[in-house]
């Protein structure tokens, strides 16, 4: 078996490569002989594609899909140069180099790493649930960098919402095991955040904790993850309006919103919602890039804006 | 009196964080019957839906949310914060 990754993975042929490579999600524990995963012809990789060859590896690698895979690089320097880049590479090569060492795969995301120039790059994050201090200092200093690079706390208050709300939602969901990722770059114009997981799924999750889901169409399911208290768990903080809220965040500012889980991909972007079949993914794959040049703040965001029933606040 | 709202951290967005906030709030309010705690916003840069409902849930459990607003107050709230903070208490109504 081959696959090989076309020249160009950008947003926009994302589905192409899941319908490539869904098969994987049904070899776990197969251990099938001569795989080649061929990444020598990418010339151009968008953050997300990065983030997903990166998930399609370390999947295939966990579940012990393949029996001695290879990965044809031929040395393609273009594609190397941009995983060094976004910090992608280290993480990949380890599991390429020791598929067995758990220490080693954690130990290549090392700490929060930011680079700043005039860009800013969250590189790659694994978000461990187990690691309660982790979870602690990664959000404060994110937040904090977050804070230091815009130096506008408006801007700076509607990035770190979205991320804080989407990583409440992925560490609600998120077991050790599903390998959830997140990763981030942008500059003063826009932000481009991404995440990734192998776990449950929206689906599957909205479907076992609402029970009147349970013979609803799929794409329904998914389009309904973004309406308000959705994704809400009984007896716990969670309100669902995490996925609401990055919805309204991206929507007032010129947004492109977009969730792909367990074989439908749903966009939002520029007024428009669209919603399809795409190749199976097992768990999550949420995609959020805003743009920051005239930042509509929360404040002024109605959907967001609900009636101070207590009188709450005093100056 | 007032309390520091970021002596956890200026980023309220994890249970970590709101859990003590919220054991500390009790425990202020316990010591403190006949005054209003002001909790003091004005270092926190940030909040989410979650951490809001993990800080005031335990409190409104123990005292009712009708009735908290007798012992805490919320000052130096940012506008954008503001907005999470009535979202995440009107969930604990509903």
């Amino acid at each position: 078996m081959i696959i090989v990754v076309p020249k160009h993975l950008g947003i926009e042929n994302i589905g192409n490569f899941l319908i490539q490579t869904e098969v994987v999600f049904k070899l776990v524990n197969k251990n099938q002989p001569d795989f080649i995963f061929d990444v020598s012809q990418i010339q151009r990789l968008c953050l997300l594609g990065q983030l997903i060859l990166y998930k399609f590896i370390s999947f295939t690698s966990e579940n012990k899909c393949f029996a001695g895979p290879r990965v044809a690089f031929n040395t393609n320097r273009n594609l190397e140069r941009v995983l060094l880049q976004y910090g992608f590479y280290d993480i990949i090569h380890a599991y390429i180099v020791s598929p067995d060492d758990e220490e080693q795969k954690i130990n290549a995301y090392k700490n929060l790493r930011v680079i700043e120039s005039s860009n800013i790059l969250i590189a790659p994050q694994r978000l461990l649930r187990s690691e309660n201090n982790l979870k602690n200092k990664l959000e404060e200093d994110l937040f904090n960098r977050i804070f230091g690079f815009y130096k506008n706390d408006d801007k700076s208050r509607v990035i770190c919402t979205a991320i804080g709300e989407l990583l409440s939602n992925f560490w609600s969901h998120a077991t050790d095991d599903s390998g959830t990722v997140m990763v981030a770059e942008g500059n003063q114009d826009y932000i481009d955040i991404c995440f990734a997981d192998n776990g449950k799924g929206i689906i599957t999750t909205l479907k076992e904790s609402i029970p009147q889901y349970k013979y609803v169409d799929s794409s329904i399911i998914l389009k309904s993850a973004i309406n308000k208290g959705v994704t809400s768990k009984p007896n716990t903080n969670h309100m669902g309006l995490g996925l609401y809220n990055t919805s309204v965040i991206s929507k007032h500012n010129n947004g492109y919103f977009r969730i792909i889980s367990e074989g439908y991909d749903l966009l939002q972007s520029r007024g428009k919602e669209i919603i399809k079949k795409t190749g199976y993914w097992k768990g999550s794959i949420i995609n959020l890039r805003i743009e920051l040049q005239n930042i509509t703040c929360l404040r002024d965001m109605p959907e967001l804006v609900v009636a101070d029933k207590f009188n709450l606040f005093k100056e | 009196m007032d309390y520091n709202m970021g002596k956890y951290g200026t980023s309220l967005t994890n249970e970590i964080i709101a859990e003590s906030l919220s054991k500390d709030i009790i425990e202020q309010i316990e010591l403190n019957q006949s005054q209003i705690i002001n909790l003091d916003f004005s270092t926190i840069k940030l909040l989410t839906t979650y951490s809001v409902k993990s800080i005031f849930r335990p409190i409104s459990e123990k005292y009712g949310i009708e009735n908290i607003f007798s012992h805490i107050q919320l000052i130096n709230v940012n506008k954008d914060l503001q907005v999470i903070i009535k979202q995440g208490l009107n969930s604990i109504v509903e």
